[in-house]
């Protein structure tokens, strides 16, 4: 590996420090809002945290990472040296600077609008400009992940593009399609306002271009952990990929149906008819299709791996594989929070049913569960699996791994499994503090207090695996093994594949005809008629 | 040669259809409850200008809370503002068919209404409307349930739903919540 | 373990059961999904009642 190494690791190491300080903020807002007395606790303190929390975890972190790992797949994958690395790194630098600007004003108390903005709630424009920033150093990085496989493609004509280099285009072109909502929200709307030049805003338009991005950044964040599934995890197993060809149609599938599903995040809204809240929610009952295919596909990946070991019976296979491997460990948990995440999720999308659950803490137990559970598991076990290329230094100790493994997985379910149930009892998102003296709230607490102990698992798991990979930098051990053996061969290694298989100009032809049919008239009319207009609420003002 | 590609894409296809088909399940429950049981999402598009609505029409002080029409119709319309509902208590009939219907002159805002399926959001700009029937009494909280700046934490209401021998509008067909 | 390690028989061999246990293993996993969907909207959606 030419220029990954270094890039990955700066950017990695840059996600996870985001990450570290978001877990901190993350426990401290659960304490706040449970019975028990927290220190520092103000409306201002908590909805900066709340915002430093969710712009932490859901732009800075994922992005750096998705970066960082995107770096390594070019590289190893494809096994060339990465395409212009002074872009890359003057990405990183824009990138860094973005979120240091982000988290000035955040902390300032001048941006406590939440990572989800709600205009005409209005921050610093500084806020905005960081995020802008570090949206514009991700799409540098979409750009030298094109370039790369293009280049590939030249120099391999006829060859199909390695999988999990076209799975990271597939993300890559994805999240060029997904920014386009909140980059017109912001560019068009919000940054406007908070530099004083707009007095009013459209919010049923800026909340429909924002449900744009909402949905599809969560498959952004996850096809990083399915890219592992498909092509890391069979290898680590002792296995081989049940279908090369289903891997390529699942990140394609992801790609056409992540996008014109926003709707179902605005299925309480009064700006938004039935009829295109129902066909959102139809094209996310397909969206769900491919990870439906994933859990067949790796549990037959699997399959093959534990019976090539000795397993026998329908199910006995389970046991015959090495859960002692992190990666395979990794993925048995994030499987098992993909059920419970999944039936969250199932639940918030089914049209009406959405009535019972919508901004009510079940909500937050879902993508907990489904992004910090089944997704963030999954970076940790690709980060363990790339350090030793990485670093250049052998792995000091599994047992370290699949222990932090473990907290996390054990601290997820008893963080957010009572949130689910006080979710249908009505306790609902975004306080500070909850007022238990009233009766129905009181009987809340107890349950909040469990949540509160998932919570501080869970930050003892994040510290340890900050740790986990500290340890590679005193391992005296040198690694040596090539980076490409990480990869996974399928049953059948593909000669050919068709171009539909192989690049992304028909798909993107799709993604536009579907968010023409989708979204097309849900954001056209506001600009119909008089769209009414509202005042802008600056939250930045010097007390 | 282990078993061939095409049998193997065929096994995912025939999982494939299994998971469409699951999927259909869920559409088909969903486009019953929605069509027989009349639960729907709340999508009433109605514009109303937020700068202005506490000037006149509906949405004036004076005509908010729980009013039954001539015709019978129980609507209680409620404004939600950082960070109060006005009114903080509406009174409404259990076993009949209500009306809720709320606005803003401010931030986004939103409701539920624990223990039902009363659930939307209060955007500037639109009136949202639910119509519901309550099959239990007593009195419900009826939170802000979006965040709408630093005094959300607070912001809440009272949907105290009596028995329908109980719910007696005055001569213009009002009902407040009286003190408790 | 190698790539290498893992024979040519010994994955026709492996191949004749594969997929039986995912299709066990993802059968058992969306039939309780559905199941659990089932039991939510029966038990607590849809006595909640109409609204709209």
């Amino acid at each position: 590996m030419t220029h990954a190494r270094q890039l990955t690791f700066a950017h990695l190491w840059l996600a996870f420090l985001a990450f570290a300080v978001a877990l901190v903020l993350g426990v401290w807002q659960m304490w706040a809002r449970s019975p028990l007395p927290a220190p520092f606790v103000t409306a201002s303190t908590y909805f900066s945290a709340v915002t430093a929390h969710g712009t932490a975890m859901a732009y800075v972190m994922p992005v750096f990472m998705i970066m960082g790992f995107g770096y390594y797949v070019a590289e190893t994958a494809l096994d060339r040296p990465l395409p212009a690395p002074r872009w890359a790194w003057s990405a990183f630098a824009l990138g860094l600077a973005g979120a240091l600007m982000a988290t000035v004003t955040i902390f300032s108390g001048r941006a406590a609008v939440l990572f989800t903005f709600y205009p005409p709630l209005t921050a610093s424009v500084f806020f905005y400009l960081g995020l802008v920033m570090v949206v514009a150093a991700s799409w540098i990085w979409c750009v030298l992940m094109m370039v790369a496989m293009a280049q590939w493609k030249r120099a391999n004509p006829g060859r199909p593009v390695p999988l999990a280099m076209f799975a990271t285009v597939a993300n890559a072109v994805m999240w060029l399609w997904t920014t386009i909502g909140v980059a017109a929200e912001l560019l068009f709307q919000v940054i406007p306002a908070a530099l004083g030049l707009k007095a009013q805003l459209d919010v049923g338009l800026s909340r429909t271009l924002f449900s744009w991005t909402l949905h599809a950044i969560v498959y952004f964040w996850l096809i990083p952990s399915y890219i592992a599934f498909y092509t890391m995890v069979p290898q680590a197993a002792g296995g081989r990929l049940y279908s090369d060809t289903m891997g390529r149609l699942t990140f394609i599938l992801f790609l056409i149906y992540s996008l014109p599903v926003g709707l179902h995040h605005l299925l309480m809204d009064p700006q938004q008819s039935n009829a295109f809240k129902f066909l959102q929610v139809a094209l996310t009952a397909l969206v769900s299709v491919p990870t439906l295919l994933t859990v067949f596909t790796i549990g037959a990946s699997l399959e093959i791996a534990g019976r090539l070991r000795g397993g026998r019976g329908l199910l006995g296979w389970i046991g015959a594989l090495p859960w002692d491997r992190p990666l395979v460990l990794a993925t048995g948990l994030a499987f098992l929070m993909l059920g419970f995440g999944g039936f969250g999720g199932l639940v918030n999308m089914s049209y009406g049913m959405n009535a019972m659950v919508h901004n009510t803490s079940w909500v937050t137990a879902h993508f907990h569960l489904i992004f910090g559970g089944t997704v963030v598991i999954m970076y940790f076990a690709i980060a363990y699996a790339i350090w030793p290329a990485v670093t250049g230094r052998a792995a000091p100790s599994l047992a370290a791994q699949r222990l932090q493994l473990w907290l996390w997985f054990a601290g997820m379910l008893v963080m957010t499994l009572p949130w689910h149930y006080l979710g249908l009892l009505g306790q609902w998102r975004r306080v500070a503090t909850f007022n238990y003296a009233d009766p129905i709230i009181a009987g809340w607490g107890p349950w909040v207090v469990v949540s509160l102990i998932g919570g501080v698992i869970l930050l003892g798991s994040g510290l340890l695996f900050v740790l986990n990979l500290l340890q590679f930098n005193v391992s005296r051990e040198p690694h040596a093994a090539a980076p490409g053996e990480l990869y996974a061969s399928a049953v059948h290694p593909p000669a050919r594949v068709p171009a539909a298989l192989n690049g992304f100009r028909l798909w993107n032809a799709l993604v536009l005809v579907l968010m023409i049919l989708a979204y097309g008239y849900p954001i056209a009319q506001f600009f119909v008629g008089d769209s009414p207009q509202a005042l802008v609420h600056r939250v930045d003002e010097r007390r | 040669m282990p078993i061939s590609e095409e049998i193997i894409v065929r096994s995912e296809l025939r999982w494939a259809a299994i998971s469409v088909g699951v999927v259909s399940v869920i559409m088909i429950a969903l486009i019953y409850a929605g069509l027989v049981h009349h639960i729907n999402p709340p999508s009433n598009i109605e514009r109303i200008d937020p700068k202005t609505l506490h000037l006149g029409g509906e949405f004036t002080e004076a005509n908010l809370g729980t009013r039954v029409s001539g015709d019978g119709q129980v609507t209680s319309r409620i404004v939600a503002t950082q960070f109060t509902f006005q009114p903080r208590c509406i009174v409404l009939p259990a076993n009949r068919r209500v009306t809720l219907r709320f606005a803003t002159p401010d931030v986004i805002h939103g409701i539920l209404v624990s223990g039902t399926n009363v659930n939307t959001m209060i955007v500037p700009g639109y009136v949202s409307q639910v119509h519901t029937v309550f099959t239990r009494t007593g009195d419900l909280l009826m939170p802000c349930h979006e965040y709408c700046g630093l005094g959300h934490s607070e912001m809440s209401a009272t949907v105290r739903v009596v028995p329908p021998d109980e719910f007696k509008p005055d001569a213009e067909g009002r009902v407040a919540c009286d003190a408790r | 373990m190698n790539r290498r390690e893992a024979s040519d028989e010994d994955l026709e061999r492996v191949m004749r059961e594969v997929p039986r246990g995912a299709f066990a293993l993802a059968g058992l996993a969306v039939g309780a999904l559905l199941a659990a969907w089932l039991l939510i909207y029966f038990l607590v959606f849809l006595p909640r009642g109409m609204v709209g």
